[in-house]
């Protein structure tokens, strides 16, 4: 299932899935599931609470300010036609979740800290200490259990964890410790309100909504090139765990997780966890694997076993 | 099987870590001979700051001389002045993009038509002229408005193109007529002498254009007939 992030977010679109696989393992094999967890029931209308703009109502009276240095950018080769390489690393969720409770951090925490490490790993094998950036990800906060909303559409914001490699070295246990504090510091109910108000305020500016679609479309383009993927070098999206039935168990094999590249995002990572393995999806629309390399050499070295798949190109090697 | 190298297990059958591109060795099957490489090393772009550095010297030099001619002849700044601020003007336009990896033509455009500006105006100081502000500086800053404008639409707005294009050539059309505006508030000569053929013809290739972008079928006619 492919969804457009202006329909919904990741929360919305697991829901629409696994309704989707409920409906079709009913009707196909003509077993009753009980609408538990995510599932719903698609006999009822709606509640409101569930077509609700959580945004607008949820928004702080005082925009957070949205400055942030500017993040190392990612780049390389554009693969040709449009081609999207995507590499699926498999872990076994315990050994991953043993790893993150050796850091005394979250998982999500432990596979950032372990990617800024492989960012500042690139930097420093292409540019001197004093002309380096900042090492971000961005991660999605999904904002339902901060502010109590069963909305279906889009509530979710980002925040952009990292280090500043110009400072000095960042031991993986250091890391681990700055992000998972930065995820505790910025995923609060009063910063995620400000961060709300920044993005709907806009909407309140009378001259704005009277603009035309064509010159709010454009000056919306700029201001997002501007400002909307400066603060991090790639988005790590984690789906922690989608909770099905037990009577759909036989018939799920795997699920996975992927989000596409972005404009100036050429890698990506989503991460989702089923059935005690967590599928890492690594997608990239450029040639060179470094940032997979680097991430899963050292998923390895941490003791963490990783399964590959990958529909890289036979028809040429990827560079290194 | 595991990668080598990067210590990853890999699905069966594939012959190259995904990672790290290092050969995978299954015991079991024998070794492939073939007589051309693994994969070819590919070209990498080449560095323009090189050249930079040469034009930048080569500049420098030719400016030195030119004042050491002009001071030792003449005792001052004669015609040496408008050649420097040739050199410098060609230098802002062609070279100086040279020094960054990603120049922004954005950015670079406006660079340009300033540089062409106080060009300008140095030719009208030392000429003794009064047609700068009345002339030459509103031409500058409405061509440098329209092209910057143009550039930044063609490179961030996806698609468009015979809108962007049809556009350009109407607002160089208009362009022309301003300028002979300005021509005849600065030194009298007639309204619309020649700017009338300009804006005409600018008005019918820009309106094909425009008439090209709402019509696909004419649209895909002209890709054929073009190539493009």
């Amino acid at each position: 299932m492919e969804c457009f992030h202006a329909v919904t977010d990741g929360h919305g679109g697991s829901v629409f899935l696994c309704n989707l696989t409920a409906h079709y393992l009913e009707l196909k094999y003509g077993i009753e599931i009980p609408r538990e967890g995510l599932l719903l029931d698609l006999n009822q209308a709606p509640a409101p609470e569930e077509l609700e703009d959580s945004f607008l109502k949820n928004a702080a009276e005082v925009a957070a300010a949205r400055r942030e240095e500017k993040s190392f950018r990612l780049r390389g080769t554009p693969e040709r036609r449009g081609f999207r390489t995507l590499t699926t690393g498999i872990v076994a969720t315990q050994d991953l979740l043993d790893a993150a409770h050796r850091y005394k951090v979250t998982v999500t925490a432990f596979i950032a800290a372990v990617m800024v490490e492989s960012i500042i790993a690139m930097q420093d094998a292409r540019l001197p200490r004093k002309r380096q950036r900042v090492a971000k990800v961005t991660i999605p906060i999904d904002l339902r259990r901060l502010f109590g909303s069963r909305t279906l559409r889009n509530f979710s914001l980002v925040l952009n964890v990292g280090a500043d490699p110009r400072y000095g070295d960042y031991t993986l246990e250091e890391l681990c410790s700055a992000i998972w504090h930065q995820l505790g510091a910025g995923a609060t109910r009063q910063n995620m309100a400000g961060m709300i108000a920044a993005n709907v305020q806009p909407q309140q500016i009378v001259p704005l909504r009277l603009a035309p679609v064509f010159i709010k479309n454009f000056a919306m383009d700029l201001v997002y090139r501007r400002i909307g993927e400066r603060g991090g070098s790639l988005t790590i999206s984690n789906i922690t765990g989608l909770p099905l039935p037990a009577v759909m168990d036989p018939y799920v094999t795997r699920m996975e997780f992927i989000i596409g590249p972005q404009r100036s995002y050429p890698n990506n990572c989503a991460i989702l966890s089923c059935g005690g393995k967590t599928y890492i999806n690594m997608i990239r629309n450029t040639r060179e694997s470094e940032l997979e390399r680097r991430f899963f050499s050292r998923l390895v070295e941490l003791g963490i076993p990783v399964d590959i798949e990958s529909n890289r190109r036979s028809d040429e090697s990827c560079t290194v | 099987m595991y990668c080598v190298k990067c210590g990853v297990r890999l699905q069966d059958g594939v012959s190259r870590c995904p990672l790290c591109d290092t050969p995978v060795w299954n015991p079991g099957e024998p070794a492939q001979e073939h007589g051309y490489p693994d994969h070819y090393p590919r070209a990498q772009k080449e560095s323009a700051l090189p050249f930079a550095v040469a034009m930048t010297v080569i500049s420098v030099l030719a400016i030195a001389v030119i004042l050491t001619i002009c001071f030792r002849l003449y005792g001052e700044l004669r015609w040496g002045g408008y050649v420097i601020g040739g050199i410098m003007l060609f230098y802002c336009i062609a070279i100086l993009p040279c020094w960054f990896r990603h120049p922004l033509i954005e950015v670079f455009i406006p660079v340009d038509h300033a540089a062409a500006a106080l060009y300008v105006l140095y030719i009208c100081l030392k000429t003794g002229g009064r047609w700068f502000m009345s002339f030459a500086f509103p031409v500058i800053l409405i061509s440098c408005v329209l092209f910057t404008a143009v550039a930044c639409l063609l490179k961030h707005v996806r698609g468009g193109r015979a809108f962007i294009l049809g556009g350009c050539l109407l607002g160089l059309g208009g362009f022309t007529v301003l300028i002979e505006f300005f021509q005849h508030l600065t030194f009298g000569t007639p309204m619309f002498q020649w700017s009338l053929y300009s804006l005409i013809g600018a008005a019918v290739a820009g309106g094909f254009l425009l008439l090209a972008g709402m019509i696909p079928a004419l649209r895909g006619t002209l890709k054929k007939r073009f190539f493009f």
